[in-house]
Protein backbone atom coordinates (compact mmCIF):
# COMPACT_ATOMS: atom_id res chain seq x y z
CA UNK A 1 0.00 0.00 0.00
CA UNK A 2 1.13 3.52 -0.71
CA UNK A 3 -0.29 6.84 0.30
CA UNK A 4 0.36 8.40 -3.06
CA UNK A 5 -3.14 8.13 -4.46
CA UNK A 6 -3.98 5.93 -7.37
CA UNK A 7 -0.75 5.62 -9.37
CA UNK A 8 -0.70 5.38 -13.16
CA UNK A 9 0.14 1.69 -12.84
CA UNK A 10 -2.73 1.17 -10.40
CA UNK A 11 -5.19 3.10 -12.56
CA UNK A 12 -4.26 1.19 -15.71
CA UNK A 13 -4.49 -2.12 -13.85
CA UNK A 14 -7.86 -1.19 -12.38
CA UNK A 15 -9.36 0.00 -15.67
CA UNK A 16 -7.95 -2.97 -17.60
CA UNK A 17 -9.43 -5.38 -15.04
CA UNK A 18 -12.80 -3.66 -15.06
CA UNK A 19 -12.73 -3.56 -18.86
CA UNK A 20 -11.89 -7.25 -19.17
CA UNK A 21 -14.64 -8.27 -16.76
CA UNK A 22 -17.24 -6.07 -18.44
CA UNK A 23 -16.17 -7.27 -21.90
CA UNK A 24 -16.63 -10.88 -20.76
CA UNK A 25 -20.02 -9.96 -19.30
CA UNK A 26 -21.18 -8.32 -22.54
CA UNK A 27 -19.80 -11.16 -24.68
CA UNK A 28 -21.54 -13.85 -22.64
CA UNK A 29 -24.90 -12.13 -22.37
CA UNK A 30 -24.89 -11.16 -26.04
CA UNK A 31 -24.34 -14.82 -26.93
CA UNK A 32 -26.96 -16.00 -24.45
CA UNK A 33 -29.61 -13.51 -25.49
CA UNK A 34 -29.14 -13.53 -29.25
CA UNK A 35 -28.92 -17.24 -30.08
CA UNK A 36 -31.53 -19.84 -29.38
CA UNK B 1 -34.79 -45.15 -7.90
CA UNK B 2 -35.93 -41.71 -8.90
CA UNK B 3 -39.43 -41.66 -10.27
CA UNK B 4 -40.46 -38.02 -9.99
CA UNK B 5 -40.00 -35.59 -12.84
CA UNK B 6 -37.14 -33.28 -11.86
CA UNK B 7 -37.56 -29.56 -12.49
CA UNK B 8 -35.35 -27.73 -14.99
CA UNK B 9 -34.43 -24.06 -15.23
CA UNK B 10 -36.96 -22.19 -17.30
CA UNK B 11 -34.67 -19.68 -19.07
CA UNK B 12 -30.96 -19.32 -19.85
CA UNK B 13 -30.79 -15.91 -18.18
CA UNK B 14 -32.62 -17.30 -15.16
CA UNK B 15 -30.05 -20.09 -14.93
CA UNK B 16 -27.10 -17.66 -15.11
CA UNK B 17 -28.67 -15.31 -12.55
CA UNK B 18 -29.43 -18.25 -10.25
CA UNK B 19 -25.84 -19.50 -10.48
CA UNK B 20 -24.54 -15.95 -10.05
CA UNK B 21 -26.86 -15.45 -7.07
CA UNK B 22 -25.46 -18.68 -5.68
CA UNK B 23 -21.89 -17.40 -6.12
CA UNK B 24 -22.38 -13.74 -5.20
CA UNK B 25 -22.58 -13.44 -1.45
CA UNK B 26 -21.18 -11.64 1.55
CA UNK B 27 -17.71 -12.74 0.48
CA UNK B 28 -17.84 -10.52 -2.62
CA UNK B 29 -18.59 -7.36 -0.68
CA UNK B 30 -16.83 -7.94 2.65
CA UNK B 31 -14.26 -10.71 2.39
CA UNK B 32 -12.78 -9.64 -0.94
CA UNK B 33 -11.86 -6.04 0.00
CA UNK B 34 -10.44 -7.22 3.31
CA UNK B 35 -8.33 -9.89 1.63
CA UNK B 36 -7.13 -7.47 -1.05
CA UNK B 37 -6.22 -4.81 1.50
CA UNK B 38 -4.47 -7.31 3.80
CA UNK B 39 -2.41 -8.80 0.99
CA UNK B 40 -0.90 -5.89 -0.83
CA UNK B 41 -3.78 -4.47 -2.88
CA UNK B 42 -2.72 -4.52 -6.51
CA UNK B 43 -0.21 -7.24 -5.69
CA UNK B 44 -3.08 -9.44 -4.49
CA UNK B 45 -5.02 -8.84 -7.69
CA UNK B 46 -2.34 -10.42 -9.93
CA UNK B 47 -2.46 -13.90 -8.31
CA UNK B 48 -6.20 -13.44 -7.91
CA UNK B 49 -6.69 -13.27 -11.69
CA UNK B 50 -4.17 -16.08 -12.27
CA UNK B 51 -6.08 -18.30 -9.81
CA UNK B 52 -9.37 -17.32 -11.43
CA UNK B 53 -8.19 -18.55 -14.84
CA UNK B 54 -6.25 -21.62 -13.75
CA UNK B 55 -8.48 -22.81 -10.93
CA UNK B 56 -11.75 -20.88 -10.65
CA UNK B 57 -13.13 -21.12 -14.18
CA UNK B 58 -11.95 -24.74 -14.76
CA UNK B 59 -13.49 -25.85 -11.46
CA UNK B 60 -16.70 -24.02 -12.29
CA UNK B 61 -16.89 -26.00 -15.56
CA UNK B 62 -16.09 -29.25 -13.74
CA UNK B 63 -18.81 -28.67 -11.12
CA UNK B 64 -21.35 -27.70 -13.77
CA UNK B 65 -20.50 -30.82 -15.81
CA UNK B 66 -20.70 -33.13 -12.78
CA UNK B 67 -24.01 -31.53 -11.81
CA UNK B 68 -25.56 -31.71 -15.27
CA UNK B 69 -24.48 -35.33 -15.66
CA UNK B 70 -25.94 -36.11 -12.21
CA UNK B 71 -29.24 -34.45 -13.12
CA UNK B 72 -29.50 -36.52 -16.30
CA UNK B 73 -29.17 -39.62 -14.12
CA UNK B 74 -31.78 -38.31 -11.68
CA UNK B 75 -29.38 -37.15 -8.97
CA UNK B 76 -29.32 -33.66 -7.46
CA UNK B 77 -26.48 -34.16 -5.00
CA UNK B 78 -22.90 -35.38 -5.00
CA UNK B 79 -23.48 -38.84 -3.41
CA UNK B 80 -25.42 -39.93 -6.48
CA UNK B 81 -23.29 -37.85 -8.86
CA UNK B 82 -19.98 -39.28 -7.65
CA UNK B 83 -21.52 -42.74 -7.96
CA UNK B 84 -21.92 -42.17 -11.68
CA UNK B 85 -18.25 -41.18 -11.98
CA UNK B 86 -16.71 -44.00 -9.98
CA UNK B 87 -18.43 -47.37 -9.72
CA UNK B 88 -17.41 -48.00 -6.15
CA UNK B 89 -19.57 -47.66 -3.02
CA UNK B 90 -16.95 -45.35 -1.48
CA UNK B 91 -17.78 -42.76 -4.13
CA UNK B 92 -21.19 -42.12 -2.61
CA UNK B 93 -19.79 -41.77 0.89
CA UNK B 94 -17.23 -39.26 -0.43
CA UNK B 95 -20.17 -37.47 -2.01
CA UNK B 96 -21.78 -37.13 1.43
CA UNK B 97 -19.36 -34.23 2.04
CA UNK B 98 -21.07 -32.34 -0.78
CA UNK B 99 -24.28 -32.40 1.26
CA UNK B 100 -22.57 -31.83 4.61
CA UNK B 101 -20.63 -28.71 3.58
CA UNK B 102 -23.54 -26.56 2.35
CA UNK B 103 -25.81 -27.82 5.14
CA UNK B 104 -23.29 -26.98 7.87
CA UNK B 105 -22.39 -23.69 6.20
CA UNK B 106 -25.98 -22.53 6.07
CA UNK B 107 -26.33 -22.98 9.83
CA UNK B 108 -24.16 -19.94 10.46
CA UNK B 109 -24.35 -18.17 7.09
CA UNK B 110 -28.11 -17.58 7.40
CA UNK B 111 -27.59 -16.11 10.86
CA UNK B 112 -25.06 -13.62 9.47
CA UNK B 113 -27.40 -12.81 6.57
CA UNK B 114 -30.10 -12.02 9.15
CA UNK B 115 -27.77 -9.44 10.76
CA UNK B 116 -27.75 -7.62 7.41
CA UNK B 117 -31.55 -7.48 7.41
CA UNK B 118 -31.51 -6.23 11.00
CA UNK B 119 -28.87 -3.58 10.32
CA UNK B 120 -30.74 -2.47 7.22
CA UNK B 121 -33.77 -1.74 9.42
CA UNK B 122 -31.57 -0.14 12.11
CA UNK B 123 -30.01 2.10 9.44
CA UNK B 124 -33.36 3.20 8.05
CA UNK B 125 -34.64 3.88 11.58
CA UNK B 126 -31.38 5.56 12.65
CA UNK B 127 -31.14 3.20 15.65
CA UNK B 128 -27.36 3.24 15.83
CA UNK B 129 -27.00 6.89 14.86
CA UNK B 130 -25.16 8.54 17.71
CA UNK B 131 -22.69 5.63 18.06
CA UNK B 132 -20.05 7.57 16.19
CA UNK B 133 -16.88 5.56 16.74
CA UNK B 134 -15.93 2.04 15.71
CA UNK B 135 -15.70 1.02 19.36
CA UNK B 136 -19.20 2.29 20.01
CA UNK B 137 -20.48 0.43 16.94
CA UNK B 138 -18.62 -2.67 18.15
CA UNK B 139 -20.55 -2.37 21.38
CA UNK B 140 -23.82 -1.92 19.43
CA UNK B 141 -23.08 -5.10 17.43
CA UNK B 142 -22.09 -6.91 20.63
CA UNK B 143 -25.41 -5.94 22.21
CA UNK B 144 -27.30 -7.19 19.15
CA UNK B 145 -25.44 -10.51 19.29
CA UNK B 146 -25.96 -10.83 23.04
CA UNK B 147 -22.27 -10.79 23.87
CA UNK B 148 -22.51 -7.62 25.95
CA UNK B 149 -25.18 -5.46 27.53
CA UNK B 150 -25.91 -1.99 26.17
CA UNK B 151 -28.79 0.51 26.19
CA UNK B 152 -30.03 -0.64 22.76
CA UNK B 153 -30.50 -4.36 23.40
CA UNK B 154 -31.42 -6.25 26.53
CA UNK B 155 -30.94 -9.70 25.02
CA UNK B 156 -31.09 -11.68 21.82
CA UNK B 157 -34.71 -10.76 21.03
CA UNK B 158 -33.93 -8.56 18.01
CA UNK B 159 -31.34 -11.01 16.65
CA UNK B 160 -33.83 -13.87 16.95
CA UNK B 161 -36.58 -11.84 15.30
CA UNK B 162 -34.51 -11.11 12.18
CA UNK B 163 -33.14 -14.65 12.16
CA UNK B 164 -36.63 -16.16 12.19
CA UNK B 165 -37.72 -13.79 9.41
CA UNK B 166 -34.67 -14.77 7.31
CA UNK B 167 -35.20 -18.51 7.89
CA UNK B 168 -38.90 -18.13 7.01
CA UNK B 169 -37.97 -16.35 3.76
CA UNK B 170 -35.58 -19.19 2.90
CA UNK B 171 -38.26 -21.81 3.56
CA UNK B 172 -40.85 -19.92 1.51
CA UNK B 173 -38.50 -19.54 -1.48
CA UNK B 174 -37.36 -23.17 -1.30
CA UNK B 175 -40.92 -24.46 -0.99
CA UNK B 176 -41.81 -22.78 -4.29
CA UNK B 177 -39.32 -24.96 -6.15
CA UNK B 178 -36.59 -24.36 -8.70
CA UNK B 179 -38.45 -22.24 -11.26
CA UNK B 180 -41.01 -20.38 -9.12
CA UNK B 181 -38.68 -20.08 -6.14
CA UNK B 182 -34.96 -20.05 -6.91
CA UNK B 183 -35.15 -18.77 -10.48
CA UNK B 184 -37.73 -16.09 -9.74
CA UNK B 185 -35.71 -14.93 -6.74
CA UNK B 186 -32.55 -14.72 -8.85
CA UNK B 187 -34.24 -12.87 -11.71
CA UNK B 188 -35.58 -10.34 -9.21
CA UNK B 189 -32.70 -10.10 -6.77
CA UNK B 190 -29.73 -9.92 -9.13
CA UNK B 191 -30.87 -6.77 -11.00
CA UNK B 192 -31.78 -5.20 -7.62
CA UNK B 193 -28.34 -6.11 -6.30
CA UNK B 194 -26.58 -4.61 -9.33
CA UNK B 195 -28.59 -1.37 -9.09
CA UNK B 196 -27.99 -1.05 -5.32
CA UNK B 197 -24.29 -1.72 -5.84
CA UNK B 198 -23.94 0.84 -8.64
CA UNK B 199 -25.81 3.52 -6.64
CA UNK B 200 -23.41 2.99 -3.74
CA UNK B 201 -20.37 2.94 -6.06
CA UNK B 202 -21.47 6.30 -7.51
CA UNK B 203 -21.83 7.65 -3.96
CA UNK B 204 -18.37 6.49 -2.89
CA UNK B 205 -16.64 7.73 -6.05
CA UNK B 206 -18.12 11.21 -5.53
CA UNK B 207 -17.12 11.46 -1.87
CA UNK B 208 -15.17 14.60 -1.03
CA UNK B 209 -12.44 14.55 1.55
CA UNK B 210 -14.21 15.14 4.88
CA UNK B 211 -11.20 15.94 7.03
CA UNK B 212 -9.50 19.15 5.79
CA UNK B 213 -6.57 18.44 8.10
CA UNK B 214 -6.01 15.14 6.24
CA UNK B 215 -6.20 15.89 2.50
CA UNK B 216 -4.66 12.47 1.79
CA UNK B 217 -7.80 10.78 3.19
CA UNK B 218 -9.54 10.60 -0.18
CA UNK B 219 -11.08 8.16 -2.66
CA UNK B 220 -7.99 8.12 -4.90
CA UNK B 221 -5.90 6.85 -2.01
CA UNK B 222 -8.61 4.33 -1.23
CA UNK B 223 -8.54 2.98 -4.79
CA UNK B 224 -4.76 3.06 -4.69
CA UNK B 225 -4.95 0.94 -1.52
CA UNK B 226 -6.74 -1.76 -3.55
CA UNK B 227 -5.08 -1.37 -6.95
CA UNK B 228 -1.51 0.02 -6.74
CA UNK B 229 0.73 -2.99 -7.39
CA UNK B 230 3.64 -3.61 -5.05
CA UNK B 231 5.55 -6.11 -7.15
CA UNK B 232 8.05 -6.83 -4.38
CA UNK B 233 5.33 -8.84 -2.58
CA UNK B 234 4.60 -11.10 -5.57
CA UNK B 235 7.14 -13.62 -4.31
CA UNK B 236 5.21 -13.96 -1.04
CA UNK B 237 3.46 -17.37 -1.06
CA UNK B 238 0.94 -16.10 1.49
CA UNK B 239 -0.42 -13.61 -1.06
CA UNK B 240 -0.91 -16.36 -3.66
CA UNK B 241 -2.68 -18.61 -1.16
CA UNK B 242 -4.94 -15.81 0.01
CA UNK B 243 -5.85 -15.00 -3.61
CA UNK B 244 -6.54 -18.64 -4.48
CA UNK B 245 -8.65 -18.98 -1.32
CA UNK B 246 -10.70 -15.94 -2.24
CA UNK B 247 -11.39 -17.31 -5.74
CA UNK B 248 -12.76 -20.45 -4.07
CA UNK B 249 -15.12 -18.63 -1.75
CA UNK B 250 -16.31 -16.12 -4.28
CA UNK B 251 -17.35 -18.69 -6.89
CA UNK B 252 -18.87 -21.01 -4.25
CA UNK B 253 -16.57 -23.81 -5.42
CA UNK B 254 -16.28 -26.99 -3.37
CA UNK B 255 -19.62 -26.29 -1.64
CA UNK B 256 -21.74 -28.86 -3.48
CA UNK B 257 -24.27 -26.14 -4.33
CA UNK B 258 -23.16 -25.43 -7.92
CA UNK B 259 -23.53 -29.14 -8.73
CA UNK B 260 -27.07 -29.18 -7.37
CA UNK B 261 -28.05 -26.09 -9.37
CA UNK B 262 -26.45 -27.65 -12.47
CA UNK B 263 -28.52 -30.81 -12.00
CA UNK B 264 -31.54 -28.80 -13.16
CA UNK B 265 -29.89 -27.98 -16.52
CA UNK B 266 -31.05 -29.68 -19.73
CA UNK B 267 -28.75 -32.45 -21.02
CA UNK B 268 -27.54 -30.58 -24.08
CA UNK B 269 -27.60 -27.07 -22.65
CA UNK B 270 -24.36 -25.13 -22.87
CA UNK B 271 -22.14 -25.25 -19.78
CA UNK B 272 -19.06 -23.35 -20.85
CA UNK B 273 -20.85 -20.12 -21.72
CA UNK B 274 -23.04 -20.49 -18.63
CA UNK B 275 -19.93 -20.87 -16.48
CA UNK B 276 -18.24 -17.87 -18.06
CA UNK B 277 -21.37 -15.73 -17.72
CA UNK B 278 -21.74 -16.71 -14.07
CA UNK B 279 -18.10 -15.87 -13.45
CA UNK B 280 -18.41 -12.50 -15.21
CA UNK B 281 -21.43 -11.47 -13.11
CA UNK B 282 -19.71 -12.62 -9.94
CA UNK B 283 -16.49 -10.77 -10.78
CA UNK B 284 -18.41 -7.61 -11.68
CA UNK B 285 -19.97 -7.60 -8.23
CA UNK B 286 -16.73 -8.54 -6.50
CA UNK B 287 -14.00 -6.60 -8.28
CA UNK B 288 -15.91 -3.57 -9.56
CA UNK B 289 -18.54 -3.09 -6.83
CA UNK B 290 -16.91 -4.84 -3.85
CA UNK B 291 -13.51 -3.30 -4.56
CA UNK B 292 -14.90 0.21 -4.83
CA UNK B 293 -17.18 0.39 -1.78
CA UNK B 294 -15.96 -0.43 1.69
CA UNK B 295 -12.20 0.17 1.55
CA UNK B 296 -12.19 3.48 -0.40
CA UNK B 297 -15.02 4.75 1.84
CA UNK B 298 -13.07 3.69 4.94
CA UNK B 299 -9.95 5.52 3.70
CA UNK B 300 -11.95 8.75 3.25
CA UNK B 301 -13.28 8.66 6.80
CA UNK B 302 -10.57 6.85 8.77
CA UNK B 303 -7.37 7.40 6.75
CA UNK B 304 -4.90 4.85 5.48
CA UNK B 305 -3.41 3.73 8.78
CA UNK B 306 -6.77 3.00 10.43
CA UNK B 307 -8.11 1.36 7.27
CA UNK B 308 -5.16 -1.00 7.34
CA UNK B 309 -6.06 -1.80 10.95
CA UNK B 310 -9.76 -2.24 10.04
CA UNK B 311 -8.87 -4.62 7.19
CA UNK B 312 -6.67 -6.54 9.62
CA UNK B 313 -9.55 -6.99 12.05
CA UNK B 314 -11.72 -8.73 9.46
CA UNK B 315 -14.92 -8.58 7.46
CA UNK B 316 -17.39 -8.09 10.31
CA UNK B 317 -15.41 -5.14 11.61
CA UNK B 318 -15.44 -3.54 8.17
CA UNK B 319 -19.08 -4.22 7.35
CA UNK B 320 -20.87 -3.86 10.67
CA UNK B 321 -18.65 -1.49 12.68
CA UNK B 322 -16.80 0.79 10.27
CA UNK B 323 -19.37 1.29 7.52
CA UNK B 324 -22.12 2.43 9.95
CA UNK B 325 -19.71 5.10 11.23
CA UNK B 326 -19.19 6.22 7.62
CA UNK B 327 -22.94 6.44 6.97
CA UNK B 328 -23.46 8.63 10.01
CA UNK B 329 -21.20 11.25 8.45
CA UNK B 330 -22.89 11.23 5.04
CA UNK B 331 -25.86 13.33 3.97
CA UNK B 332 -28.84 10.94 3.71
CA UNK B 333 -26.73 8.47 5.71
CA UNK B 334 -29.76 6.52 6.93
CA UNK B 335 -30.75 5.85 3.32
CA UNK B 336 -27.25 4.82 2.22
CA UNK B 337 -26.80 2.68 5.33
CA UNK B 338 -30.09 0.95 4.59
CA UNK B 339 -29.05 0.38 0.96
CA UNK B 340 -25.63 -1.03 1.99
CA UNK B 341 -27.10 -3.60 4.37
CA UNK B 342 -29.91 -4.38 1.94
CA UNK B 343 -27.23 -5.04 -0.70
CA UNK B 344 -25.51 -7.46 1.69
CA UNK B 345 -28.84 -9.09 2.56
CA UNK B 346 -29.83 -9.62 -1.08
CA UNK B 347 -26.37 -11.02 -1.89
CA UNK B 348 -26.60 -13.27 1.17
CA UNK B 349 -30.08 -14.71 0.75
CA UNK B 350 -29.51 -15.76 -2.87
CA UNK B 351 -26.56 -17.77 -1.52
CA UNK B 352 -28.29 -19.14 1.57
CA UNK B 353 -31.13 -20.70 -0.47
CA UNK B 354 -28.47 -22.23 -2.73
CA UNK B 355 -26.76 -23.78 0.31
CA UNK B 356 -30.09 -25.28 1.44
CA UNK B 357 -30.88 -26.72 -1.97
CA UNK B 358 -28.49 -29.74 -1.78
CA UNK B 359 -30.27 -31.01 1.36
CA UNK B 360 -33.60 -30.32 -0.33
CA UNK B 361 -32.51 -32.24 -3.43
CA UNK B 362 -31.11 -35.10 -1.33
CA UNK B 363 -34.47 -35.51 0.42
CA UNK B 364 -36.53 -35.05 -2.75
CA UNK B 365 -34.48 -37.13 -5.19
CA UNK B 366 -33.32 -39.95 -2.95
CA UNK B 367 -36.17 -40.28 -0.43
CA UNK B 368 -39.15 -39.01 -2.44
CA UNK B 369 -39.93 -36.33 0.15
CA UNK B 370 -42.28 -33.68 -1.22
CA UNK B 371 -40.86 -30.25 -1.97
CA UNK B 372 -42.87 -28.46 0.70
CA UNK B 373 -42.06 -31.05 3.33
CA UNK B 374 -38.36 -30.93 2.38
CA UNK B 375 -38.39 -27.13 2.70
CA UNK B 376 -40.00 -27.35 6.14
CA UNK B 377 -37.50 -29.99 7.27
CA UNK B 378 -34.60 -27.86 5.94
CA UNK B 379 -35.94 -24.72 7.64
CA UNK B 380 -36.69 -26.39 10.97
CA UNK B 381 -33.33 -28.18 10.91
CA UNK B 382 -31.55 -24.94 10.07
CA UNK B 383 -33.22 -23.08 12.94
CA UNK B 384 -32.74 -25.79 15.57
CA UNK B 385 -29.17 -26.75 14.69
CA UNK B 386 -28.03 -23.14 14.45
CA UNK B 387 -28.93 -22.48 18.09
CA UNK B 388 -25.41 -23.21 19.35
CA UNK B 389 -24.07 -20.77 16.73
CA UNK B 390 -26.42 -18.06 18.04
CA UNK B 391 -25.92 -18.78 21.73
CA UNK B 392 -22.18 -19.52 21.74
CA UNK B 393 -21.11 -16.86 19.26
CA UNK B 394 -18.60 -15.36 21.67
CA UNK B 395 -16.97 -18.74 22.34
CA UNK B 396 -15.68 -19.46 18.85
CA UNK B 397 -18.42 -21.92 17.83
CA UNK B 398 -18.95 -20.18 14.50
CA UNK B 399 -15.21 -19.80 13.85
CA UNK B 400 -14.63 -23.53 14.38
CA UNK B 401 -17.37 -24.48 11.92
CA UNK B 402 -16.21 -21.87 9.44
CA UNK B 403 -12.68 -23.23 9.44
CA UNK B 404 -13.58 -26.87 8.85
CA UNK B 405 -16.54 -26.64 6.50
CA UNK B 406 -16.14 -23.09 5.15
CA UNK B 407 -12.40 -23.09 4.49
CA UNK B 408 -10.51 -26.37 4.66
CA UNK B 409 -13.46 -28.56 3.64
CA UNK B 410 -14.00 -26.64 0.40
CA UNK B 411 -10.49 -27.35 -0.87
CA UNK B 412 -10.73 -31.03 0.11
CA UNK B 413 -14.09 -31.35 -1.65
CA UNK B 414 -12.81 -29.62 -4.78
CA UNK B 415 -9.73 -31.85 -4.90
CA UNK B 416 -11.84 -34.99 -4.49
CA UNK B 417 -14.25 -34.00 -7.25
CA UNK B 418 -11.60 -32.99 -9.77
CA UNK B 419 -9.61 -36.20 -9.16
CA UNK B 420 -12.78 -38.28 -9.56
CA UNK B 421 -13.80 -36.41 -12.69
CA UNK B 422 -10.51 -35.91 -14.52
CA UNK B 423 -8.64 -39.01 -13.41
CA UNK B 424 -11.08 -41.73 -12.31
CA UNK B 425 -13.91 -40.97 -14.72
CA UNK B 426 -11.25 -40.07 -17.29
CA UNK B 427 -10.25 -36.80 -18.89
CA UNK B 428 -11.48 -37.71 -22.38
CA UNK B 429 -15.00 -38.37 -21.10
CA UNK B 430 -14.77 -35.40 -18.74
CA UNK B 431 -13.85 -33.11 -21.63
CA UNK B 432 -16.74 -34.46 -23.66
CA UNK B 433 -19.09 -33.76 -20.72
CA UNK B 434 -17.82 -30.20 -20.34
CA UNK B 435 -17.93 -29.30 -24.02
CA UNK B 436 -21.19 -31.06 -24.98
CA UNK B 437 -23.58 -28.39 -26.30
CA UNK B 438 -20.91 -25.69 -25.88
CA UNK B 439 -21.60 -22.51 -27.81
CA UNK B 440 -18.12 -21.12 -27.27
CA UNK B 441 -15.11 -23.17 -28.22
CA UNK B 442 -13.03 -23.87 -25.13
CA UNK B 443 -9.30 -23.75 -25.92
CA UNK B 444 -7.79 -27.25 -25.76
CA UNK B 445 -5.23 -25.96 -23.26
CA UNK B 446 -7.95 -26.18 -20.58
CA UNK B 447 -8.00 -29.95 -21.10
CA UNK B 448 -4.50 -30.02 -19.61
CA UNK B 449 -5.26 -27.28 -17.09
CA UNK B 450 -8.16 -29.33 -15.68
CA UNK B 451 -6.16 -32.54 -15.71
CA UNK B 452 -2.88 -31.28 -14.26
CA UNK B 453 -2.76 -27.62 -13.25
CA UNK B 454 -5.97 -27.25 -11.23
CA UNK B 455 -5.40 -30.42 -9.15
CA UNK B 456 -1.79 -29.34 -8.56
CA UNK B 457 -2.98 -25.87 -7.50
CA UNK B 458 -5.44 -27.48 -5.07
CA UNK B 459 -2.83 -29.87 -3.70
CA UNK B 460 -0.45 -27.01 -2.98
CA UNK B 461 -3.17 -25.00 -1.21
CA UNK B 462 -4.24 -28.02 0.80
CA UNK B 463 -0.66 -28.91 1.69
CA UNK B 464 0.30 -25.43 2.80
CA UNK B 465 -2.94 -24.77 4.68
CA UNK B 466 -2.71 -28.20 6.26
CA UNK B 467 0.85 -27.57 7.39
CA UNK B 468 0.40 -23.93 8.42
CA UNK B 469 -3.06 -23.95 9.98
CA UNK B 470 -5.01 -27.17 10.04
CA UNK B 471 -2.80 -29.10 12.45
CA UNK B 472 -2.77 -26.18 14.89
CA UNK B 473 -6.53 -25.70 14.59
CA UNK B 474 -7.11 -29.44 15.01
CA UNK B 475 -4.97 -29.55 18.15
CA UNK B 476 -6.52 -26.26 19.36
CA UNK B 477 -3.14 -24.58 19.78
CA UNK B 478 -3.51 -21.43 21.85
CA UNK B 479 -7.21 -22.02 22.52
CA UNK B 480 -8.09 -21.17 26.16
CA UNK B 481 -9.39 -24.08 28.25
CA UNK B 482 -12.78 -22.44 28.77
CA UNK B 483 -13.32 -22.19 24.98
CA UNK B 484 -12.40 -25.78 24.15
CA UNK B 485 -15.76 -27.36 25.07
CA UNK B 486 -17.50 -25.05 22.59
CA UNK B 487 -15.02 -25.94 19.84
CA UNK B 488 -15.61 -29.61 20.58
CA UNK B 489 -19.33 -28.94 20.46
CA UNK B 490 -18.97 -27.48 16.97
CA UNK B 491 -16.97 -30.52 15.87
CA UNK B 492 -19.55 -32.91 17.31
CA UNK B 493 -22.31 -31.04 15.50
CA UNK B 494 -20.47 -31.34 12.17
CA UNK B 495 -19.62 -35.02 12.76
CA UNK B 496 -23.21 -35.72 13.79
CA UNK B 497 -24.49 -34.12 10.59
CA UNK B 498 -22.01 -36.13 8.55
CA UNK B 499 -23.11 -39.34 10.28
CA UNK B 500 -26.78 -38.61 9.51
CA UNK B 501 -26.02 -37.89 5.84
CA UNK B 502 -23.85 -41.01 5.54
CA UNK B 503 -26.66 -43.04 7.12
CA UNK B 504 -28.94 -41.55 4.46
CA UNK B 505 -26.49 -42.67 1.78
CA UNK B 506 -26.40 -46.15 3.33
CA UNK B 507 -30.19 -46.37 3.48
CA UNK B 508 -30.52 -45.21 -0.11
CA UNK B 509 -27.86 -47.34 -1.73
CA UNK B 510 -26.47 -49.72 0.87
CA UNK B 511 -23.09 -51.02 -0.18
CA UNK B 512 -23.94 -51.98 -3.72
CA UNK B 513 -21.82 -50.66 -6.57
CA UNK B 514 -23.30 -48.15 -8.92
CA UNK B 515 -24.47 -48.87 -12.40
CA UNK B 516 -23.62 -45.71 -14.29
CA UNK B 517 -26.57 -46.13 -16.56
CA UNK B 518 -29.08 -47.09 -13.88
CA UNK B 519 -30.90 -43.78 -13.97
CA UNK B 520 -30.37 -42.81 -17.56
CA UNK B 521 -33.80 -42.20 -19.06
Amino acid sequence: MTGTGLTWGGAIFMLASWGAILALLVFCFTRILTRR
Amino acid sequence: MTTRQREIWNTKVGLVFALAGNAVGLGNLLRFPVQAAQNGGGTFMIPYFVALVLMGIPLMWVELAIGRRGGVHGYGTTPGMFGTLWQHPAARYLGAFGVLIPTALVLYYTYIVSWCLGFSVFSAAGTYFGEITRDEMGSFLGGYLGTEANPHFSGLGAAYFFFVVTVAMNVWILSRGVVRGLELLAKTAMPVLLVLGLVLVARVLTLDSVHPEHPDWNVANGLGFIWNPDLSRLADAKVWLAAAGQVFFTLSLGFGAIQTYASYIRERQDLTLTGLATTSVNESVEVIIGGTLAIPAAVVFFGLAQTREIAGSGSFSLGFMSMPVVFQQLPAGQLFGCLWFLLLFVAGITSSVAMCQPMMAFLQDEFQVSRKKAALVAGAGMFVLSQPVVLFMAHGFLDEMDYWVGTFGLVVMALVEIVLFAWVFGMERAWEEITRGARVRVPRVFYYVIKYVTPAFLLVILGVWGYQDAIGVLLMDGVPDETRPYKWGARLLMLGLLAVIMFGVYKRWGGRPMDAEEHRP
